[in-house]
This record gives structure tokens, sequence and C-alpha cells, in this order.
């Protein structure tokens, strides 16, 4: 038995007709890939349900099997009616569901939370919030596990999705045997690996990597402070054709040796900096982002300053996180 | 028992005094962490070994154990004649054992261990497993069958092949198997992480720079069908000729594209001197094809040649169009 909830969590489906399952706003390989699954297990058992999100899958996320199932709501309007239970994935609070604006709108319904977020207070009436999980895919599969019930393709390879969506294909730090393990499983399972790493890391716009190559000519390398960073001015980011994100080029501030940090900055709107923060090591980045007035992880972390000339604010940053690698 | 052979190479290794392992020419991580680990496994045998490669190592490797009994050798000098086994591992001919092609191999028994599908099968035992990711995943199935206790030395030796080689589980070739592998390898006190740093993130500053000069001549060809760039001579040489700079950005960068089907980065290493790389996007297209036209080789889903003797405009027309008969 990997979860002692399990078997409640069991049971408290079975004995219910209508279940909704919902993925967390701005959705992910890791809460897109556990809701679907859950869909198809729930439907093995006899249980039907309907999955929804709160905005739109994403383009690299359209080859998961079954992702019609998931339908784009407004929970605004949403009438939980015809549900006896809400199972709630992947998501740490209830606004993740449904947005900042309607936070405190908990529908009158049964909630079963299952989550491996730190925050996780647990707002249902069965939380089921294992912190060391990789992810809640891994947290599902174990849950079918323990309900000796059969894992198909189709179930393997959205766990699959969801497994190396948030691990970084197994790369992140911290990610253990146990986890290699279960995904050696998924693929005897049916799980397609080569098709979910083609869709999740090999298909970028070709224009993102023109921009990673902009973000690495300016990269500079301060050696005595063994930080790596760069920073793009809005006057750049303008000509660049302000690209939304800059997705991977996070990946690439961390991998210098003699560094300790890796800076990225982008002047998103005259005055409004966003910096992202990488670890290459064991420094908890998480600590230089707080004191500037934002968060985030102990590896990656990220703030916004705001009403700041771009030097300014690149000054400040490199000062503070200079503070850290001493 | 994985495979028939494995009692028959061990008999070999226990007959023999003094024995040889090499790693191929321009050794990658592959290459120089199974030698290493085969060098650990025979000392358990109480075998005596030398690991010998026309190349030098790489210098982040220098964490593995017996890493100090690698020699860089010239095949025409070395004295062969006090070893009487040579373990060839991960070399597809003799030609990437010696550095050259003109070069013969010694006139000793010769086992010769690999997963290469291309291996000309030149020893006189050949296992060739072209299922396996690695040369590093074919060892841990082979040490397996001789009982090597695997203990942490060996497992990280290993681990650190098979994360070479699948460019850390994320190439065409990463089966259950290996994921498997990886985690016995772990479970033996293989440490993943610190693998990682040393060999993907212990990069020098210039290789980023080069990276850049990548992206910046990145092109997809008018076909729509793979992504290529060259990168001349004299921009390798102004940022310090940094190492392995051409495989890693074509392993990074050149399957990147969403709706190519496989790229090509062009290096000019020396003047008159370009090297490709080539990189499959996914397991539909057979990338070897290409190179072997252009006189090299490798697999289908990575593969290489070299141009020689031409202007660069010259050698990156030919590569490119020789490329475009394949789309």
């Amino acid at each position: 038995m990997y979860y002692k909830e399990s078997n409640k969590i069991l049971q408290s489906i079975k004995s219910v007709k209508r279940v909704l399952i919902t993925s967390h706003k701005e959705p992910d390989a890791d809460s897109i890939g556990s809701v679907i699954a859950f869909h198809l297990s729930l439907k093995k058992i006899g249980v039907s349900s309907d999955l929804v999100c709160k905005d739109n899958v994403p383009e690299y996320l359209q080859f998961v099997p079954f992702l019609k199932k998931v339908k784009k709501v407004d929970f605004k309007d949403f009438n939980y009616g015809k549900y006896d239970l809400i199972i709630a994935l992947d998501s740490s609070e209830w606004d993740q569901v449904v947005g900042s604006d309607l936070k405190n709108a908990l529908p009158d319904k049964p909630i079963i939370v299952i989550d491996h977020h730190n925050s996780n207070k647990g707002y249902g009436e069965i939380n089921l919030i294992d912190k060391r999980s990789t992810s809640v895919s891994e947290m599902v599969y174990k849950m079918l596990v323990d309900w000796k019930l059969d894992i198909d393709e189709g179930i393997a390879t959205n766990l699959l999705t969801g497994i190396i969506g948030d691990t970084g294909s197994f790369r992140y730090p911290g990610i253990g045997s146990e986890t290699f393990d279960i995904a050696s499983k998924l693929m005897k399972a049916g799980a397609d690996r080569e098709k979910i790493i083609l869709n999740l890391h090999f298909s970028t716009p070709f224009e993102e990597l023109k921009y990673l190559a902009e973000i690495l000519k300016e990269a500079e390398f301060d050696k005595k402070n063994k930080i790596v960073w760069a920073a793009i001015s809005y006057e750049k980011y303008l000509k660049m054709g302000k690209p939304d994100g800059f997705g991977f080029a996070g990946a690439f501030f961390q991998v210098v040796k003699d560094t300790e940090i890796g800076i990225f900055m982008v002047e998103k709107e005259k005055g409004m900096v966003d910096v992202s923060f990488r670890a290459r090591r064991n420094i908890d980045v998480s600590r230089i982002s707080v004191s500037l007035g934002g968060g985030g992880h102990k590896r990656a972390a990220g703030v916004k300053l705001k009403g700041i000339k771009f030097k300014d604010a690149v000054e400040k940053v490199l000062e503070t996180a200079r503070k850290y690698t001493k | 028992m994985t495979y028939r052979k494995s009692i028959e190479i061990l008999e070999k290794i226990k007959n023999a005094d003094k024995i040889l392992i090499n790693c191929h020419m321009r050794p990658d991580v592959d290459s120089i962490a199974s030698a290493l680990s085969m060098c650990q496994a025979l000392h358990q045998f109480g075998k005596d070994s030398k690991v010998i490669c026309p190349d030098d190592a790489l210098p982040e490797l220098n964490f593995l154990s017996c890493f100090n009994d690698f020699q860089k050798i010239n095949f025409e000098e070395f004295d062969f004649s006090e070893y009487d086994l040579f373990i060839v591992l991960d070399s597809a001919s003799t030609e990437v054992v010696a550095g050259a092609k003109d070069l013969k191999l010694p006139d000793i028994d010769i086992v010769n261990i690999d997963h290469h599908v291309t291996n000309t099968k030149f020893g006189s035992i050949n296992l060739i497993d072209d299922s396996r990711s690695s040369a590093a995943e074919l060892l841990y199935l082979l040490f397996s069958d001789w009982q090597v206790d695997v203990n942490r030395d060996i497992a990280t030796s290993l681990l650190t092949g098979i994360l070479g080689d699948t460019g850390a589980f994320e190439y065409h070739n990463t089966t259950s198997r290996t994921l498997q592998v990886a985690a016995d390898l772990m479970d033996q006190g293989a440490d993943k992480d610190e693998i990682l740093l040393k060999i993907f993130r212990s990069k020098q500053m210039n290789l980023l720079k080069f990276w850049g000069k990548v992206l910046e001549e990145l092109k997809v060809d008018a076909s729509g069908k793979f992504t290529w760039c060259a990168i001349p001579y004299k921009v390798y040489k102004d940022l310090g000729e940094p190492q392995m700079a051409r495989e890693s950005a074509s392993s990074l960068f050149i399957r990147m594209v969403e709706g190519t089907e496989f790229g090509i980065v062009m290096l000019e290493e020396q003047p008159s001197f370009l090297r490709a790389s080539f990189r499959a996007r996914s397991t539909d297209f057979d990338v070897s094809k290409i190179a072997l036209e252009l006189g090299g080789g490798g697999h289908s889903g990575a593969a290489g040649a070299t141009i020689k003797n031409g202007g660069f405009e010259e050698s990156v027309k030919k590569v490119v169009e020789t490329a475009r008969k394949f789309v």
C-alpha cells in the first residue's frame, strides 16, 4: 500500500454517480496527464466523470490520448449541481482551479484533494498530499496500484507525460530511483515516451531559438561572484517582437562551470523587469527572490521589479545576488 | 543470463595475464565511462588492465574510479607485446579504435563488445547488442551475468555512460530497460544529480557563446524538413575552440524545431576540415544514410561525417545538397 488514503478515496468515488475532476488553471503536462489518467481509471470502475479546466490546453500537449475529454469552462457561471463529488488534482488552493477572483467561492460539494505542492493546506474532505512526490501523475500511479487497477496504454501515456513534464525528463535534482522504476513500468504498459519527448522537448517554435541566441549573446560571466547573467532591455525586447515566454532559456543559466547562480532579466514593460533565478547547485535562490519581494522554489525562483529603471533594476538584482554567493 | 557469450568472454579474461581496454577515438562520455567500469570490474577478478585511446580523455570525468589508468597512446608506437587480451568497447570499426583508417590493430586476441548496429565484428568474440542505449547499459547486463559486485564506483561509472549516451534520458535510445537499469544503479549508490552536474552542468562560458552563434546561424531549409547551420573556423577559433562544441550544439538545438525531421550542425574545426553532425528529430528518420553518403557513419538518430580539403562554402554546400536528397 502506497497511501493509506487510497481505499477511502476509492470508497467515496464508488458511492457516487457523477464526478467532476478539475485541472489547475494554465494547465501543464502534469495537471493534464493526471486528470485524464484519473478519468480513464474511474471509467474502468464504472464511474463517469467530467474533466474541466479554466484555461486552454497548450499546443505542446495536444498529442495526449483522450485530450478532448478536457473541457474549458468559465467557473463564474459553472453549475456544480449535477455532480456528487469533486476531485481537485495538482492544485495547492482552490483559486488554482477557478482563478483568484473566485477563490472564496468553494462549491457546496465534497472535494477530494490530490496534490504534491508544499504549500497545500488541504481544503477538501479527503486530502492526499504527498509533498515528496515528483508529480501528481506519480501519485495517481501509486493510487492505481493500491486500487489494483490495470494500467492500460492510454493511462500509461498520460501518467508518463505528467512525470516527464514535472521532472524535466528525470533530470531535475532529487528525482530518485523509484520514479525511474515507475516510468519504466509505464513504458512497459505501453506509454509512448518517444512521442512525449518529441512534443514536450523537441517542438519549439523556431523564433524561440532566435530569442535564445540573443540572450546568449548578452550573457555575462561574473567569475568572481560565480554568477552568469543576462539582461534584456525593453528596447531589445520590443525588437524581438515581445515574445510571451522564453521557455527553456532559464535552463541555460545553470550549466556554467564554477558558477552558483544564473540570473535572467527581461524588461517586459517600461519600468517592469521580470527576473528569474536558477541555482546550479545548493544555493537556495528563493531566498534571493523573497528578499526582493518575489517567491519560488529552492532551485528556480523569480520576482517582478516594478517602477524602477532598467539599469537600476539590473544593478539591484546583481548586488542582492552577490550577497548569497559569498 | 542475458548473453550467451558472457561466460566465453569471462573465460578469456580469467586466462589472460595483462589486459588492454580501449576508448574509441575522440572519446565521448559513454566510451570513457564504460572502459573505466570494465577496468574496475577486472580488478574484482584480480586482473591488471590499462585503458588506451588515440585521443585525450574528457577531463570532467576525472571523478570516475580508474581514471588514472587511462592513457593516450600512439597505436604505431605503443608496445603491445606484454598484453594478451584486448577488450574493445563501443567501437564500430577498427578505424575508430586506432584513430586512423590505415592503422592495423595489434596482433592480440580481441573481444569486441558494442551497441552500434554498424559494428564490423572484427573480434575473436563479438558481443553486439544494438538494442542497448549505451555501452554502459550493455556492460551492466554483462556484469550481472559475471556476478560482478556493482559497487558505488562501478554504478557511478555505468550511470555516467548511460546519461552521456542518452542525453540524460532524452534520446530515442532510452528504453524501459534503460530506466530500470538506471534505477538499479541509483540504488547501488550512483548519484545522478552529482553526475549530471559534472557532465552536463560544467560548461565553459565560451561554449555558451558558441551555442549563441549556432542559434544565430540556424536556418530552416526551404524544404521545411531540416534545420542547419555552419560555423567557420575563424568564429570557432575566436571563441577559444570550446570542447564538445559541435556535439553539444547538435544534441541540444537542432532537433528542437517543430515540423522538421532532422538537423545538421557543421563546424570547420580546422581550415578546410569541416565536420558535420546529424541528428534525427524522431525515430521515423535515419540520418546515418546522409552521413554514409558523405563518407561518414553513425546511428539512425545521430551520425557524423567529415569533409576535407574543400573551401568552407563549398563543403557546406556539399553537405546541405546531400541532405536535400533525403527529404
